[in-house]
């Protein structure tokens, strides 16, 4: 008896309460700080939880929100997506083009923006792929040459005014629900069932988990790597036709910094860069987190720029979240 | 020869044992060690002692509590209860640099070398010999490397050379090499002979023992109990956690220590019965790559397992990576029941009923940080899902408890990480993976490396009773006493080619042996 009294000590016991309650915090504490947040900008903001209001926290990052769906895709399956920002303006930039000057219907020029995030996904997929080059350089590249042919096909101009049927994809209303939003819920839930509840799903956390593994094991590494760009392109191409209505207008500096928001949400979201581990849960409740942050700095008026920072910040903290959270794993 | 299972071939060095143990001092102590993780008592009441100058074998089955106690040693892992004592003083090992500097040196399976940098700066990365102050002296650094090269048996590598360009066995010579620099008190090796040829082990033991008339005390980790006889002075049995006993190696023999790792005596060894065999299953004709791979043909028969034996780089990987579709042939023939195949990728492989147990499970047999049923139903994705690609989860579960079932893979629950199985339990998940497949030609490559005695019968028995339920095995070992014991006819492999077939009663320690190290010996 004295031994297993000695045995159990009551310092290693609270030691150990204490190492798992910092892997509860590290596990689930993008949804304890969401909670804290919500609570904390309710109580100090009175405007806060009004029904217009939150209303239009899920309606300024419906665009993000679908952009991270696919790079939720990517980031599983070991890569990353930075050109997505771009493909929303590249696809809002030739539907515009189509619709505007050259007086196509709206649903030629819904058409045009999912080629462009076709080719573009396509592109980034097959050279992140089958050339096995580092995905981040890939995106980069590509992200600078969708901009430059935004700025080539508009000439560095804004349009503004497009057919009634295709803004009223993104002013329009279903019942109380702006129809972005219900787009970026339906995206989340197609999203949700691909990733856990496919063969394609299932492929993607194996060749994120362990690529060798995965080869051995039968598994097309390269088509799946490849696909997931795809969907990304395709997801971005769907949030430019979303945000391209909802404004009414193509400009120029479209989508500017949405691949870091995007990566922001996923990464908050305890989907790890180092691949294998994730899911799209903890991604909507990290684009809610950006939204309501952002929020809520409008609301006390707090400067853009200074949103900027905490923007970087948010990110920052996401990131150590991930490594500390890898760490742990490692060391039980 | 640390190789073979047969008393003949065990060639035990008096020398090994020339010095008495007993009037030496300890440098080492643990003291009643235990360690308790969630759900099981990985150490209890473990005591240890380490004496100057001599080599002491630590052995166990997987989960006895090796790793963890070399993790206490290093600092890597912190005891609940227990004293450590280093050459007399009581200390608290914070972290592996804090034993590092307590003179204890680590040479695990995986070599923590950096292969980008030259060998020379490998061995002095801790302290490069500088000219002006942050600059380094490469003369004096090469000089220095070249002089303990020497002493570990490596006179002919350049220190200028690329660590990457060593063969494992030189690498782990050069690690050595690093820790006789950093004045090594205590070095523990981890089943340091895994990766190494007959040849390289020789010289690592003859090192080993220079190392302790050097006044070096070792810890010595390994599954292999021929190189435990030959090279330790003393052996600790660990079991469940618990010391089972630390005597004399000349005390005990080897059904003796068998006994108390396993608790039991060992099944009688039996060889594969030859006369199930069928018809021709897989026809390889002149398949060649590279220089790897030279005009190899060969048969496999139905409920045959055919053994092929070769020291690294004679082409036994290389064959089983071209055979699946890893690697590509240049020329050659595969038939398939008759039929010409062509394997571009794994999933034909797959396709045709080929399994590949590869020989680095963690590398490529395992996703490690996924749950034991995502990684049993990797390789058979389509066969748990819907014909648009729906999983259904029911099956997928059942299945991984049925393969748990089956395979007596020790876990409470399958929706565990496969990280926190003993590698034992590991191999199994992996092969389980491939007997969803239902393979027709099973590849196995190393099936038993770094896995325990008793896990080590189970699957020999598993792998007979694939072949008695009419599948193909190639099983492809540098174990000698494995090939022997299962192997229905074997292939013995050097420098790409078959050189030597074996079958039936010509199948023994020696012939095997013989033709493996071909006419070096």
């Amino acid at each position: 008896m004295e031994s297993s009294v000695a045995a159990v000590p009551p310092v290693g016991w609270a030691k150990r309460l204490g190492r798992r309650m910092v892997q509860y915090a590290l596990n689930y504490g993008t949804y304890l700080i969401f909670l804290a947040l919500c609570a904390a900008v309710a109580v100090t903001t009175p405007n806060f939880l009004t029904a217009s209001n939150l209303s239009n926290v899920l309606l300024q990052v419906a665009d993000i929100g679908v952009v991270a769906v696919g790079v939720t895709f990517v980031i599983i399956a070991r890569g990353i997506d930075v050109s997505v920002g771009a493909i929303v303006a590249l696809g809002s930039a030739a539907g515009v083009a189509a619709m505007k000057s050259g007086g196509e219907p709206w649903y030629v020029g819904v058409a045009l923006i999912l080629l462009v995030g076709l080719i573009v996904g396509t592109i980034n997929g097959f050279a992140s792929s089958k050339l096995g080059m580092p995905s981040f350089l890939v995106t980069l590249a590509t992200l600078t040459m969708a901009r430059g042919l935004v700025l080539t096909l508009s000439e560095g101009r804004s349009y503004y005014g497009l057919p009634p049927i295709f803004q009223g994809i993104g002013l329009g209303l279903l019942g109380p629900v702006p129809i972005p939003v219900v787009i970026m819920l339906v995206t989340f839930v197609i999203g949700h069932l691909i990733l856990s509840r496919t063969v394609f799903g299932r492929q993607v956390y194996a060749v994120g988990g362990n690529p060798e593994a995965a080869r051995v094991s039968g598994i097309r590494v390269e088509r799946t790597i490849l696909l997931t760009f795809v969907l990304s392109g395709l997801f971005s191409a769907l949030a430019s036709i979303v945000l391209t209505s909802r404004l009414d207008a193509f400009a120029p500096s479209m989508g500017t910094g949405y691949e870091f928001s995007a990566i922001a949400a996923v990464v908050i979201g305890g989907t790890s860069l180092y691949g294998g581990q994730g899911n799209l849960v903890g991604t909507l409740v990290g684009v809610l987190l950006i939204g309501v942050i952002n929020n809520a700095l409008n609301l006390m008026g707090v400067s853009a720029y200074y949103q900027d920072v905490a923007r970087g910040g948010i990110i920052f903290a996401a990131v150590l979240f991930d490594t500390l959270r890898k760490r742990y794993a490692v060391n039980v | 020869m640390p190789v073979g299972g047969q008393p003949g071939l065990i060639t035990r060095s008096d020398h090994a044992r020339e010095a008495s143990p007993s009037d030496q001092s300890p440098v080492l102590e643990l003291a009643g060690i235990s360690k308790r993780f969630p759900g099981v008592q990985a150490l209890d009441d473990v005591s240890l002692t380490l004496l100057r100058g001599e080599i002491h074998g630590l052995v166990g089955e997987n989960g006895a509590g090796k790793s963890t106690l070399l993790k206490v040693i290093g600092g890597v892992v912190q005891p609940d209860q227990g004293k450590l004592i280093v050459r007399g003083h009581h200390v608290r090992i914070s972290d592996p640099l804090h034993a590092q500097r307590l003179g204890i040196a680590f040479i695990h399976q995986e070599l923590a070398l950096f292969p980008n940098l030259d060998v020379a700066s490998n061995i002095f990365i801790a302290e490069l010999p500088r000219s002006v102050p942050g600059v380094v002296d490469f003369a004096t650094l090469r000089d220095r490397a070249r002089t303990v090269l020497a002493r570990v048996g490596l006179e002919h590598i350049d220190p200028a050379q690329r660590v990457a360009s060593l063969r494992p066995g030189e690498q782990q010579l050069v690690e050595i090499a690093r820790c006789l620099v950093q004045r090594t008190e205590i070095l523990v090796l981890d089943e340091p002979t895994s990766s190494l040829t007959e040849r390289e082990i020789e010289t690592l033991f003859s090192i080993i023992r220079e190392l302790r008339a050097q006044g070096v005390s070792v810890l010595y980790v390994s599954h292999r109990l021929d190189e435990v006889f030959e090279l330790c002075d003393r052996v600790t049995v660990l079991r469940d956690g618990r010391r089972v006993d630390t005597c004399p190696i000349v005390a005990v023999d080897r059904p003796a220590l068998v006994r108390m790792m396993l608790g039991h005596d060992l099944a009688p060894r039996t060889r594969g019965v030859a006369s199930t065999i069928g018809p021709t299953l897989l026809r390889v004709e002149g398949l060649s790559r590279g220089r790897v791979l030279q005009n190899v043909s060969f048969e496999l028969h139905r409920g045959e397992i055919l053994g092929i034996i070769g020291v690294l780089g004679s082409g036994r990987t290389e064959l089983a990576r071209c055979l699946f579709g890893l690697d590509q042939p240049d020329s050659g023939k595969v038939e398939i029941d008759g039929v010409e195949v062509r394997v571009r990728q794994p999933s034909d492989a797959i396709q045709l009923g080929v399994g590949f147990i590869t020989e680095d499970r963690r590398a490529e047999g395992l996703s490690v940080d996924d749950t034991i049923v995502d990684n049993v139903v990797m390789a058979s994705l389509r066969t748990f899902a819907t014909k648009v690609g729906w999983m259904r989860r029911g099956g997928e579960l059942a299945a991984a408890e049925r393969q748990r079932d089956q395979l007596r893979i020790a876990t409470p629950s399958v929706l565990r990480l496969v990280r926190y199985l003993s590698g034992g339990n590991q191999q199994k998940v992996v092969l389980a993976k491939w007997l969803e497949t239902k393979p027709r030609i099973f590849i196995l490559d190393e099936p038993t490396r770094g896995i325990d005695v008793g896990t080590k019968e189970e699957l020999y028995t598993l792998i007979q009773e694939l072949a008695a339920d009419g599948a193909g095995i190639i099983l492809i070992s540098s174990e000698v006493p494995e090939i022997v014991r299962l192997a229905d006819r074997v292939l013995v492999m050097r420098a790409g080619r078959i050189v030597t077939e074996l079958r039936g009663s010509d199948i023994s320690p020696q012939s095997v042996l013989l033709a493996t190290v071909g006419g070096v010996h």
